[in-house]
């Protein structure tokens, strides 16, 4: 890792792991993520918000902080949570732009994108009434920056200054030009947390439309509505999120009406959810993927990855690990990218495959695997596929932990990745291939592909984007670092009869539930 | 007795030593370094110097041994890597959930299991007999979470009588607390109840073919009064030690009842803190299991000498 990355490592393990765990996804049967949005648009069109009661949801986790700067709230799995409490600065709309929310506008101020000027919104306060101003902002950016557990590290030490034009305006002024530099603002990094004033259990306060009331990091968290609140006012008064871990019982606690809506990523329950009268709004916002050590043999080899690769139908998988549900994905660019892909991922073809090894001659390798099941039918599949074309795949399946470790100290040869890190090419693309980048663990590193990222860091122009990115993407093929298996689908399953107001996912990078836009139609 | 009890202690903490020296050495064991995994690769060398004093993690296992032991003289069980948070504080709000799921558990296993097991040796053959044998072979048979799933899917999902997930402090809602906790509290005390069941039928059989037994019955005593007063007693001595070893293992082994049912008890503690390699809690949880299983062995080797004298009196001679 070049230098300048240093001292971000907990931010970039916590991000990673988040991204990871976040990206477990999958869904849908024939097209699970249409039907959800069609379930969720029909029913905004013929209900009529209601307001009061308390809304139920079910989470896959124990939520150890509500700290934007802790990384504990960072992942797309739990921004039910910090949406609840923390407005960000930008947002996905309904057809996947980027649109300000908290700020009025995040604008390139010169033409190489390198400075950025931030205008934000009058008259937004924090839950204890003090202003939403350009200070408030610079604080928290700064805190992002210099708490070690922060998601955020690497992306505010891209940030060369920051400048209180007015008491609502903010001056970036970034180390590189980054076109994309307001994309990072739709999570932890946007989500704006008073650096002076906490909550009764020690969380800065934000300034959305719920406020903590209670907190117990086993069990669970309510929040009350605000009615303070800057902008429209949160429909039910409470939201009480259960910390349920275990996926069935969690699902089994939707049937039965004690919670109205859950976190799933399991694709069973996606395809299964409309016969038990729920419905599900989910993104392609995970993206599974092979991750070869180009450090070490027989990865080292160039052909012995091309062979691989060729020789791994994705089609296949996405039926067997991901019940069908989702997509495959075809390169960097996910479905969701807003880009045409025009230079996919070369198409499963173990002839191609078995004269390469014919070549090079017949090698063998462990696949590790974090221990999830989806991982593990993906690897046993991928074993046979291999075992086709003369290549002999071990499988290591470990816990989540080792996997990390071994990620991080280059212990391994083929591992199987999970990230939503591709829903934000613009962002994250030079990340996982550019030399030296955060998450590029496989070693990756081609002076060509460095000098696009370079070149698409200062793009702005939408379509001349999509071809730095389809460019970066062919040549990254060609060296096959990666291998790209499927998009899954994540989201939220819910019950229509009592809970309405779920927003569609389909067509964002990233699935950031709203709460304050659900409505309990019993109520 | 006094001997007895002073032998198996200094034996009890000769174990609890090594138990604590192996959790001390873990993070040698272990694949990937705490400090590493927190802090990235590019982390400086005073960075992670600072962060295994502030965790208890950089010296040898018995340096750290010793300042765990002077952390616990003090209340102070150390700082959870991933939450921040003072051990012993998470673990008195854990420690209790447990300890009541497991007693709770228990006293139900035993009220199933103890007439039934008595009334079926009584019948050899009887329908009791037959079905509880059949029904306890069968919960044998089913892993925790199966038994579980199919509780919440018969009493939440299709009858709707019972909360499927979720726990509710005693003291916010005592009704509340109560129907979130019997769903999690059957699906542990019907295992339980199937072992002891077998275990008591099989030697209570045993018993009833003593002549002592016969005796009695011959004098004219009532079958109850012949069973709790007469056959109970020395057909318990497998069933206390069933019993001891399921509470020392029961404090952490709830993780499944814990993990399907959502309570926020030891065995989910530790299983997330294993997962997420928080080696300060894996550390005092360990310890403190130990020393839970150890005491309760304990305590089953002295409830023999009060069940059976002849014990205490062979052992002396």
């Amino acid at each position: 890792m070049p230098s300048t990355l240093k001292l971000v490592g907990l931010g970039a393990l916590t991000a990673s792991l988040a991204f990871t765990a976040a990206a477990c996804a999958p869904s849908d049967s024939a097209d699970p993520a249409g039907s959800a949005s069609t379930d969720t648009t029909a029913a905004a069109e013929v209900a009529t918000p209601v307001d009061g009661g308390t809304i139920v949801y079910g989470l896959d986790r124990d939520i150890t902080s509500l700290d934007p700067a802790s990384g504990a709230i960072s992942s797309q799995t739990v921004q039910s949570v910090a949406n609840s409490i923390f407005d960000a600065l930008m947002q996905y709309d309904e057809s996947g732009e980027l649109v300000p929310f908290l700020a009025v506008s995040f604008e390139p101020a010169d033409e190489t994108s390198t400075e950025w000027l931030l205008t934000l919104r009058d008259g937004v306060t924090f839950s204890d009434g003090s202003v939403l101003d350009a200070a408030a902002v610079i604080a928290h950016v700064t805190r992002a920056g210099t708490e070690e557990t922060s998601a955020s590290r690497a992306t505010v030490a891209t940030i060369a200054s920051m400048e209180e034009v007015s008491a609502t305006e903010v001056r970036f002024t970034l180390v590189a030009p980054n076109a994309s530099f307001s994309q990072y603002f739709t999570r932890d990094l946007g989500q704006i947390a008073s650096t002076t004033a906490t909550d009764e259990f020690g969380f800065p306060l934000g300034t959305g439309p719920y406020v903590t009331t209670e907190y117990s990091a086993g069990t669970g968290i309510t929040m009350t509505k605000r009615e303070d609140y800057w902008g429209e006012a949160a429909h039910a008064d409470t939201i009480e999120f259960q910390i349920l871990p275990d996926a069935d019982s969690r699902y089994q606690s939707l049937v039965s009406g004690a919670v109205d809506a859950i976190w799933s990523e399991v694709p069973s329950q996606f395809t299964g959810a409309e016969a038990d009268g729920l419905a599900t709004s989910t993104g392609n916002s995970a993206t599974s993927f092979g991750l070869f050590n180009s450090y070490v043999a027989p990865f080292d080899s160039v052909e012995a990855r091309q062979a691989v690769a060729l020789a791994i139908d994705p089609q296949a998988l996405l039926a067997v690990a991901n019940d069908g549900t989702g997509a495959v994905a075809t390169s960097v660019l996910q479905s969701t990218s807003g880009y045409d892909i025009t230079d996919p991922q070369p198409a499963y073809d173990p002839e191609a495959a078995k004269a390469i090894v014919d070549e090079i001659g017949g090698f063998e390798f462990a696949y590790l695997t974090d221990g999830r099941g989806e991982a593990a039918a993906r690897a046993a599949a991928m074993q046979q596929m291999l075992a086709e074309v003369g290549i002999t795949m071990t499988i290591q399946s470990s816990d989540m932990a080792t996997w990390g470790a071994a990620l991080y100290s280059g212990e391994y040869q083929m591992l199987d990745f999970t990230t939503s890190l591709f829903g934000n090419i613009d962002t994250n693309l030079s990340m996982l291939v550019g030399t030296g980048g955060l998450a590029n663990f496989m070693g990756y590193s081609n002076e060509d592909v460095d000098a696009m990222l370079a070149e698409l860091a200062g793009e702005t122009d939408h379509d001349a984007r999509g071809v730095l990115l389809n460019s970066v993407a062919a040549a990254v093929w060609d060296d096959a670092p990666i291998v790209m298996y499927t998009e899954n689908l994540a989201g939220v399953i819910y019950n229509p009869e009592t809970l309405q107001g779920v927003e569609d996912f389909t067509n964002r990078p990233q699935v950031s539930i709203q709460t304050r836009l659900m409505w309990h139609a019993a109520e | 007795m006094i001997r007895f009890i002073a032998r198996r202690g200094v034996r009890a903490l000769g174990v609890l030593l090594l138990v604590a020296v192996l959790a001390m050495s873990m993070p040698l064991m272990l694949p990937g370094s705490p400090a590493m995994a927190a802090l990235g690769l590019e982390a400086t060398d005073e960075e992670i110097a600072a962060f295994n004093d502030r965790y208890n993690l950089g010296a040898d296992p018995l340096t750290r041994l010793w300042n765990w032991l002077d952390g616990l003289l003090h209340g102070d069980l150390g700082t959870s890597i991933i939450t921040d948070a003072a051990v012993t504080g998470q673990l008195a709000e854990r420690l209790p959930v447990t300890l009541e799921l497991v007693a709770v558990s228990l006293v139900l296993a035993l009220v199933i299991s103890l007439p039934v097991a008595l009334r079926s040796a009584w019948r050899p053959g009887s329908i009791l007999d037959r079905v509880s044998q059949a029904l306890a072979f069968v919960l044998l048979s089913m892993p925790g979470f199966v038994l579980g799933m199919l509780l919440i899917y018969v009493f939440a999902v299709v009858l709707r009588v019972l909360p499927a997930t979720g726990w509710v402090p005693f003291s916010e809602d005592p009704l509340g607390h109560l129907t979130h906790l019997i769903l999690p509290v059957t699906t542990m005390a019907l295992a339980e109840a199937a072992v002891y069941l077998r275990a008591l039928r099989a030697d209570a059989d045993d018993v009833l073919e003593s002549t002592y037994i016969h005796a009695a019955q011959a004098r004219g005593m009532k079958p109850t009064r012949l069973l709790l007063t007469r056959a109970l007693r020395p057909a318990s001595l497998p069933l206390v030690t069933l019993v001891g070893l399921n509470l020392g293992m029961a404090l952490g082994g709830t993780l499944v009842v814990e993990t399907m049912y959502a309570i926020p008890g030891m065995g989910r503690y530790v299983s997330t803190a294993i997962g997420q390699r928080d080696y300060p809690v894996i550390e005092s949880t360990t310890i403190i299991l130990a020393a839970a299983m150890v005491t309760a062995t304990l305590l089953v080797d002295l409830s023999y000498r009060l069940i059976d004298p002849r014990i205490a009196h062979d052992a002396r001679t």
